[in-house]
């Protein structure tokens, strides 16, 4: 019994370790293509397809390590001490409303999905509203709202295909 | 079509809706600017029309371009080159920052101005 559960960790580990990886070389892959130069602070989040793998496979911890330590790793790589800020700001608050409405169960995994892409974007306005301390930056709420809107449904469509296909169940 | 997906379509409708009422809401409340405010290290540096075209040497580090009313930088000396990639403004409130030089460029309209 005892090696059994120690078996289950040990996948757990693993599983946690290559999502990490798997996020980090997404956003990698992303940094490469100037996408954000076009409009300022949008993105697809090609990461977050394993966020949402996450919070539909592990538990919120699993999930919390992978988003936060792939926010992580990017901002010392490439991104930026800064960007990396703006991104926890983002990850960490469209993380918490997927695990929520994971859990309240109305939406498919699409529809929990864009709705993480919309906080994810209110999140980063908002932190950006503290440091810039100005409230012309509201403006940019509707094309930010309809970007995040957007992203959100095409992260969801590839992560619900993701999500059904792979057949993992470690808890 | 199961009910999931039926919430989702609705999330979707809402969406939309709400994104076109804030986009009416800010165009409602946005105006063309008259004059661009540059700020060096938190402090006033100058002050600028928008209606006459020029380039503004910024502390020898930006320069900015003005013209057809609307205002961009040009080029400036640090590595990252945000405030160079970031688009033209040319209605109040919008602003572009350079974090390395410490500069920003303002949009203000003539009714600001005067209260300063």
């Amino acid at each position: 019994v005892r090696s059994e559960r120690v078996k289950e960790r040990i996948k757990r580990i693993a599983l946690v370790g290559m999502l990490t990886c798997l996020a980090f070389v997404l956003s990698f892959l992303e940094s490469l293509v100037p996408l954000s130069a076009a409009v300022p602070g949008v993105k697809i989040g090609l990461a977050n397809i394993v966020t949402l793998f996450a919070v539909y496979k592990l538990d919120w911890k699993g999930a919390l390590f992978v988003t936060t330590a792939r926010i992580a790793l990017a901002s010392f790589a490439f991104s930026g001490l800064f960007a990396g800020l703006y991104a926890l700001c983002g990850g960490l608050l469209s993380l918490a409303v997927m695990l929520a409405l994971k859990r309240w169960d109305v939406f498919s995994c699409v529809g929990v999905s864009i709705c993480g892409g919309v906080s994810h974007n209110i999140g980063q306005l908002v932190f950006a509203l503290f440091v810039f301390d100005s409230s012309a930056l509201w403006l940019y709420m509707p094309v930010l709202f309809v970007a995040g809107a957007l992203a959100g449904a095409f992260v969801g469509m590839l992560g619900a295909f993701a999500v059904k296909r792979i057949k993992i169940n470690i808890n | 079509l199961n009910k999931r997906t039926k919430n989702d379509i609705i999330l979707v409708l809402v969406i939309i809706v709400l994104g076109a009422v804030m986009l009416g809401a800010v165009s409602l409340f946005s105006k063309k600017g008259e004059w661009v405010e540059i700020t060096l290290d938190g402090e006033h540096y100058g002050i600028y029309s928008l209606d006459n075209d020029t380039r503004v040497e910024i502390n020898g580090t930006n320069v900015l371009v003005i013209e057809n009313n609307s205002a961009y930088m040009e080029s400036a000396c640090c590595k990252n080159q945000t405030c160079v990639k970031s688009p033209a403004v040319s209605e109040v409130g919008q602003m572009i920052v350079c974090l390395p030089n410490k500069i920003t460029v303002t949009v203000v309209d003539g009714k600001t101005l005067c209260e300063e």
